[in-house]
């Protein structure tokens, strides 16, 4: 059986998704907020204001804390001649081929708080599935980009 | 060239043809009749959702009536401005009310000209044309209401000369033989037990029951609760005997739905392209370029597999403007004669392919996934009503699927085609070509993990979204050697790196070879 993918996607991304998944996670602060709201007037129960405010911070400890560290280390990619290979997943390990004759474009893209950290995604998109390189340093990511569009362009001229 | 043309095939056809000509006046009514049609769903929904008060704008027949008169004089008015003519080789057509439209078909585009006829034509011995070109879709042009001979005179004008089926059935008289063979038409027998076996059963089964909550809307309140005093007995006979009778009248709806869109259910093979006819009242006909084709699927629908009927589906991917899509090859079929068929419509997915099955360690995680929506569902019940506890009957029922789930699933591959069997309801057997897998997983969960199981999910374009086919809980070599087998070189692969890593012990493939011959997994 084939070895698990070469490369590892950028240490500093860790910092950066802590920042991005600490943040994302407040969001659901609003759960307990509008719930409480309720139970304060008296049409809700109130127990469940407890349950979902330690649900809420916890999962936003979690996203600030380890969660990227294992994301980060489950996070392995490869370029090959004929097809890419991705495998990521925290709970879910999810190994992904795509063969390069199948893509149809391939992007990078930063968001503000990636852009501080100098990282880029990559974005892989076939007839029916988008896959997604995340947290590349900037010039590592112009050059998987390149180099699979490259591929791709030759692989469909074999074809 | 014209003059040519015409002087070759129909000499006795003037060139009367070349003139603008209107359609029959009966075609106002049907254009009228299509978008009453059209916006039958919308009206509907309004009438039993918004406008059971009385203030309701569909409650007033004066408000009806306008609308209707509305819908005509639109009708009227698309009629008049409504022209066709056949002019050096093309089919002119103008239409539009406000903006002036020209759709003009040249001869070698044209694909198909079908003739059709719905219950107006025929009141009024008139048919309606299709004509279709390569691209599909919105290029094609439609005449609802002209004469027989007329018809005949475009269809046999404007056919393309390369095509010989269509030149040789032109010769015959009615519309039906207008057209060459079908290589399998479907009975009305094995038609109507289709619609008994149908699985839009459930669709129907919402529909009643949403019509059935609007009732008040209709009913006065009173006559309700009379109702309700006549079943005198106890509340859970009195819902028994309401859910029957909702069930009794979807499964009712289901066998005319099914009649309405299946009846004449034909399929011709072309060299390029399948071409399927289907529909009682309105024909509808497709066309499946062979280039287009992603995956086959048969179907073992839950009522189908007990007498050993299946359906057989393709999915295709969007050309043009013309999104992909998940299309009935075939209603209704016997499984045994599926092989048949599939080898002479679509040869290139007729395999014999062995299948690999789920480890016995699987079956556990089979019905424990199966159980979960069913414990929230009996949750939800036992909450919500007095007699919620017979929900828990449904447990067994939950484990009996589990089960079928996991003797259900295979998945198997030769050199170029990927087989994956599952079952959700109904027992479906997909069959993929390499070439055609835009992208592939072998994936795992904690739990899996700890019982060395794999899931494989392959991904394939049709339909906006794409569609996905799974075997889940597999061996994990299984799975990982599936992955492995989408790469381009996978054939010439495995014996160069046999000979390469040498740590890798060979077992890993003699013992997943061996799996695919034992019969016993």
């Amino acid at each position: 059986m084939r070895p698990d993918p070469e490369q590892k996607i950028d240490i500093k991304a860790i910092p950066a998704w802590r920042i991005t998944g600490g943040l994302g996670s407040l969001f659901w602060w609003f759960v307990p907020v509008v719930y409480g709201f309720f139970a304060l007037g008296g049409v809700a129960e109130r127990w469940p204001v407890i349950l979902l405010t330690v649900l809420v911070v916890l999962n936003t400890i979690l996203q600030a804390s380890i969660i990227p560290s294992i994301r980060w280390r489950r996070w392995s990619y490869q370029i090959d001649k004929h097809e890419i290979y991705l495998q990521h997943g925290i709970f879910i390990i999810r190994r992904t081929l795509i063969p390069v004759n199948r893509i149809q474009h391939v992007d990078t893209r930063q968001g503000p708080i990636m852009r501080s950290f100098d990282l880029s995604s990559v974005t892989i998109t076939t007839a029916a599935t988008t896959h997604e390189i995340p947290a590349l340093n900037d010039e590592v990511a112009d050059e998987v980009r390149n180099r699979i569009s490259d591929l791709a362009r030759a692989a469909d001229q074999d074809v | 060239m014209k003059s040519e043309t015409e002087s070759q095939i129909s000499p006795e056809q003037p060139t009367r043809m070349s003139e603008p000509r209107r359609q029959h006046p009966v075609a106002a009514l049907t254009s009228t009749l299509r978008t009453l049609r059209e916006l039958l769903i919308p009206l509907v929904l309004v009438f039993f959702l918004g406008g059971g008060r009385d203030d309701g704008l569909f409650s007033n027949p004066y408000y009806i009536s306008i609308f209707l008169t509305f819908l005509l004089v639109a009708g009227v008015m698309q009629w008049m401005r409504f022209t066709y003519r056949v002019e050096d080789d093309e089919l002119r057509i103008e239409y539009g009310l406000l903006v002036r439209k020209r759709s003009y078909i040249p001869r070698h585009r044209i694909q198909v000209i079908d003739i059709s006829s719905g219950i107006l034509q025929r009141m009024f011995g008139l048919v309606s044309l299709n004509v279709q070109t390569a691209g599909g879709g919105a290029e094609e042009a439609r005449i609802s209401a002209l004469t027989i001979e007329d018809a005949r005179w475009i269809k046999e004008n404007l056919s393309r000369d390369d095509s010989a089926e269509k030149q040789a059935a032109l010769g015959d008289g009615t519309e039906a033989k207008e057209k060459p063979k079908p290589e399998y038409r479907l009975s009305w027998n094995t038609l109507f037990l289709a619609g008994t076996t149908s699985g839009s059963f459930g669709v129907a089964l919402s529909i009643v029951g949403t019509l059935f909550a609007q009732m008040n809307v209709v009913m006065d309140d009173d006559v309700i609760l009379e109702i309700i005093d006549s079943f005198a007995g106890t509340s859970a006979t009195f819902f028994i005997t309401i859910g029957i009778g909702l069930i009794f009248i979807a499964w009712i709806l289901s066998i005319v739905g099914t009649i309405l869109s299946y009846a004449n259910f034909e399929i011709y093979k072309r060299p390029k392209e399948l071409l399927i006819s289907r529909g009682l009242f309105e024909k509808r006909q497709i066309t499946i370029p062979y280039s287009r084709i992603q995956a086959v699927r048969i179907q073992e629908g839950i009522l189908r597999q007990p007498i050993g009927y299946c359906t057989l589906y393709v999915d295709s991917a969007g050309y043009g403007d013309q999104s992909g899509r998940s299309t009935v090859l075939f209603p209704m079929l016997k499984l045994k004669d599926a092989k048949e068929f599939i080898s002479t419509m679509v040869p290139d997915y007729s395999r014999e392919i062995d299948l690999v099955t789920p480890p016995a360690r699987a079956l556990r995680r089979y019905i424990i996934r199966t159980m979960i929506p069913f414990a929230a569902l009996i949750g939800l019940f036992y909450w919500l009503f007095p007699f919620g506890h017979w929900a828990l009957l449904t447990i067994p029922v939950a484990v009996t699927l589990g089960y079928y789930r996991y003797r259900a699933a295979a998945a198997g591959h030769d050199d170029d085609t990927i087989t994956i069997r599952y079952r959700n309801l109904a027992k479906t057997t997909a069959f993929v070509k390499r070439h055609r897998v835009q992208s592939v997983s072998g994936w795992d969960n904690w739990f899996q993990r700890r019982r060395g199981l794999k899931s494989l999910t392959v991904n394939i374009a049709s339909s906006d979204t794409g569609a996905s086919f799974s075997a889940l809980d597999f061996e994990e070599d299984t799975v990982l050697d599936y992955v492995e087998w989408v790469e381009p070189n996978y054939l010439s692969k495995p014996r160069a790196e046999s000979n390469e890593v040498g740590e890798k012990p060979d077992s890993d493939k003699t013992s997943s070879a061996e799996r695919l011959l034992d019969p016993g997994f």
